[in-house]
C-alpha cells in the first residue's frame, strides 16, 4: 500500500490490509511515525513520538498476524492523549512543570491496547492540566495551541486537542482523549472524527492524569463509530488498580440487531438546540444533519433536560477536585511556569472553594440522575448537536464569548438540551459524537447522543447506521 | 458598576474575576434547595 493509500484509512480497513498481507505492521508504523513526525507539526499535534515502542510492538504484531492470531486492533497505529502514561515516553500532561516527567508504567488503557495488539506512535499534545482552571487561550499547551486540520488558523479544540487533529488530519485511524467536561465531544465536533465518551467507571483510568476523580473518563476518537466500538472492546473492563470501574464489559451489537435498533429507538430531540443556540455558520449543517439522523432513526419526540445550572455546577466539581488535585502544584514555584494567565488565577481560587459548594454540587448531581432515570425511561437517546458552533479562530479568547462547552447558555434563550455535554458528564453517561457536514466556513459541525449509563452498544449502532448512510465522515481536508 | 479598565490578562484582574466566578458559582447553587435526605452520588457497580 502506498503512502497515500494508507493515510485516512479506518482501523477496519487497515487491519483487513494487513491480514491480506497488502502491508505488514512494521511497515504501517514507519509510515504513521513519518505522517506524524512530517505533518504532525502543522496542528501541533504531537507531543512525542514513540518510534521503538512502535516498531516493537509492531513486529510483535506481525508475528501475530503470521501465526492467523490476534484481534482488529492487531498491528494498528494510534496516539494517546499525553496525560496517560507509558513506557519509552515523556507524559507531560501538556504542562511546562512537568515537561521531563517519565512514569515508568503503562497506564491501563494502554496497556490494554498492547495487550490487544495496537501499536502506540505517539503521545499527543493537550491543553496544560486538561484545562481545569479554565484557560482563556487555545495556546494554552506545551506544544502550542491545538491546530484545526480543515483551517489551520482555527482551534482543534480542547483538551484532546492532539487526539482530534492527529485523527482528523489521517495521521493515526484512532487516538485516545479524555473527557471531564467536553474534552471529547468538542475536538470530535471541531476536526469531523467520532468521539466516544464511555459511561463513568466503564474505562479504568489508572495511570492517567486526574483532574477530577469523580467525572474523568477515557474514551476513543476515530474515523467511524464502529472504530470506536472496536477501541472501547479493547480498552473497556474492571481494574483493581481503580476502584472507580464498575466490572462491565462492552460488546458491539450484532449488525442484524442494530439496524432493527435504530428504526424503533425513540429519541428526544430539542429544536431549540439549533433554532435558538446554532451560529450562522453552523445552522444549516446542523439542520441538515438532523434531518438525515431523522430517516435512519424516525422516532422522534420532544424532551428536555431538567432546568439546573449545570455550569455552576461541573466548574465547582472539577474547579474544587483539580484543586486539591494541583495544590501542591499551585502552592509551590514551579505552578508560575504554566502557560494561561487565566487558567492559573482559576486553580487559585478554585482552591478556596467551600466544601458546602462542591457538597452542594455533588447533591444536585444525584438530583440530575434521578432526572436523567426518568428521563431515560421515556426515550432511549438524545439527540443534539456536538457543538453548536464551528471551531473558533486560534486567537480569539475563549471565555468572550464563551464558547467552552460548560458555558452557562444565554437566559434570553430556551434552553433545550444544549448542556447536554455539561449535563451527561455530571450524571456519568455515555455520549457518541459525529461528524454531519460542514459549515458555511468550511469548518466541520457534527451530533451527539446521549443514553442512560453502559447504552454504548445502542450509541454505536445508532452512529453506525448513520455513517452507513452518510459521507460525512469519509471527508478529508487537505494539508 | 465601572468597567475594569485593567488589561484582560492583568493577573491581579484576572485573581478577582476567578474569585468572582466562584463566588458567582456558589450563589447559582445555593439557591437550589435539595431535600435534606439527598446524598452525593455514589459511582455506577456493575450488576
Amino acid at each position: 500500500m502506498s503512502f497515500a493509500e494508507i493515510r485516512f484509512c479506518t482501523a477496519a480497513e487497515l487491519a483487513a490490509a494487513l491480514r491480506k498481507r497488502r502491508i505488514s505492521a512494521v511497515e504501517l508504523a514507519r509510515a504513521s511515525l513519518d505522517l506524524l513526525g512530517k505533518i504532525g507539526p502543522r496542528y501541533n499535534a504531537v507531543a512525542a513520538l514513540t518510534p521503538e515502542r512502535a516498531l516493537d510492538e509492531a513486529k510483535r504484531a506481525d508475528t501475530a498476524i503470521a501465526k492467523k492470531q490476534g484481534g482488529p486492533l492487531t498491528g494498528i497505529p494510534y496516539g494517546a492523549k499525553d496525560l496517560l502514561a507509558a513506557r519509552g515516553a515523556p507524559t507531560t500532561w501538556g504542562a511546562p512543570p512537568y515537561r521531563d516527567q517519565i512514569i515508568g508504567e503503562d497506564a491501563t488503557v494502554i496497556a490494554k491496547l498492547k495487550k490487544g495488539g495496537a501499536v502506540l506512535a505517539a503521545k499527543l499534545a493537550m491543553v496544560e492540566l486538561a484545562g481545569g482552571g479554565g484557560y482563556r487561550y487555545p495556546s494554552a499547551s506545551l506544544q502550542g495551541a491545538g491546530r484545526n486540520p480543515w483551517n489551520v488558523e482555527h482551534w482543534s479544540g480542547g483538551s484532546s486537542s492532539g487526539s482530534g487533529s492527529a485523527v482528523g488530519a489521517g495521521l493515526v485511524p484512532f487516538a485516545i482523549g479524555s473527557e471531564t467536561s467536553g474534552s471529547i465531544g468538542t475536538p470530535s465536533a471541531y476536526c469531523g472524527v467520532t468521539g466516544l465518551r464511555p459511561t463513568y467507571g466503564l474505562v479504568s483510568r489508572k495511570g492517567a492524569m486526574a483532574l477530577s476523580w469523580t467525572l474523568d473518563k477515557l474514551g476513543p476518537m476515530a474515523r467511524t463509530a464502529d472504530d470506536c466500538a472496536a477501541v472501547l472492546e479493547a480498552i473497556a473492563g474492571a481494574d483493581v488498580a481503580d476502584r472507580t470501574t464498575s466490572g462491565k464489559r462492552f460488546k458491539p451489537m450484532a449488525a442484524r440487531s442494530a439496524a432493527a435498533v435504530a428504526k424503533r429507538a425513540r429519541i428526544a430531540f430539542a429544536d431549540e438546540d439549533i433554532a435558538d443556540h446554532a451560529s450562522e455558520e453552523a445552522k444549516q449543517a446542523l439542520e441538515k444533519g438532523i434531518a438525515e439522523f431523522r430517516r435512519i432513526a424516525p422516532n422522534f419526540v420532544r424532551a428536555t433536560l431538567p432546568v439546573m445550572p449545570y455550569g455552576p455546577m461541573v466548574q465547582t466539581v472539577y474547579g474544587s477536585e483539580g484543586a486539591e488535585i494541583f495544590a501542591e502544584l499551585i502552592e509551590g514555584k514551579r505552578f508560575e511556569q504554566l502557560i494561561d494567565a487565566r487558567q492559573k488565577a482559576g486553580l487559585r481560587a478554585a482552591l478556596e472553594t467551600k466544601a458546602r459548594d462542591y457538597l452542594h454540587a455533588m447533591r444536585l448531581r444525584t438530583r440530575l440522575q434521578d432526572a436523567l432515570d426518568s428521563m431515560f425511561r421515556d426515550v432511549d437517546v438524545i439527540l443534539s448537536v456536538g457543538r453548536a458552533i464551528t471551531a473558533t479562530p486560534i486567537t480569539q479568547p475563549l471565555d468572550n464569548p464563551p464558547t467552552t462547552a460548560s458555558a452557562t447558555p444565554a437566559p434570553n434563550r430556551r434552553p433545550g438540551n444544549i448542556g447536554l455535554i455539561a449535563a451527561g458528564n455530571l450524571a456519568g453517561v455515555p455520549a457518541i459524537f459525529f461528524p454531519c457536514g460542514f459549515g458555511t466556513d468550511g469548518l466541520p459541525v457534527g451530533l451527539q447522543l446521549v443514553g442512560p449509563p453502559f447504552s454504548e452498544p445502542l450509541l454505536v449502532a445508532l452512529a453506525s447506521a448513520y455513517q452507513r448512510e452518510t459521507d460525512h465522515h469519509t471527508k478529508r481536508p487537505r494539508d | 458598576m465601572a468597567e475594569d479598565e485593567r488589561n484582560i490578562d492583568d493577573p491581579a484582574r484576572l485573581a478577582d474575576e476567578a474569585r468572582e466566578i466562584v463566588q458567582k458559582a456558589a450563589t447559582e447553587l445555593r439557591a437550589l434547595r435539595i431535600p435534606i435526605e439527598t446524598e452525593p452520588p455514589t459511582t455506577f457497580k456493575a450488576d
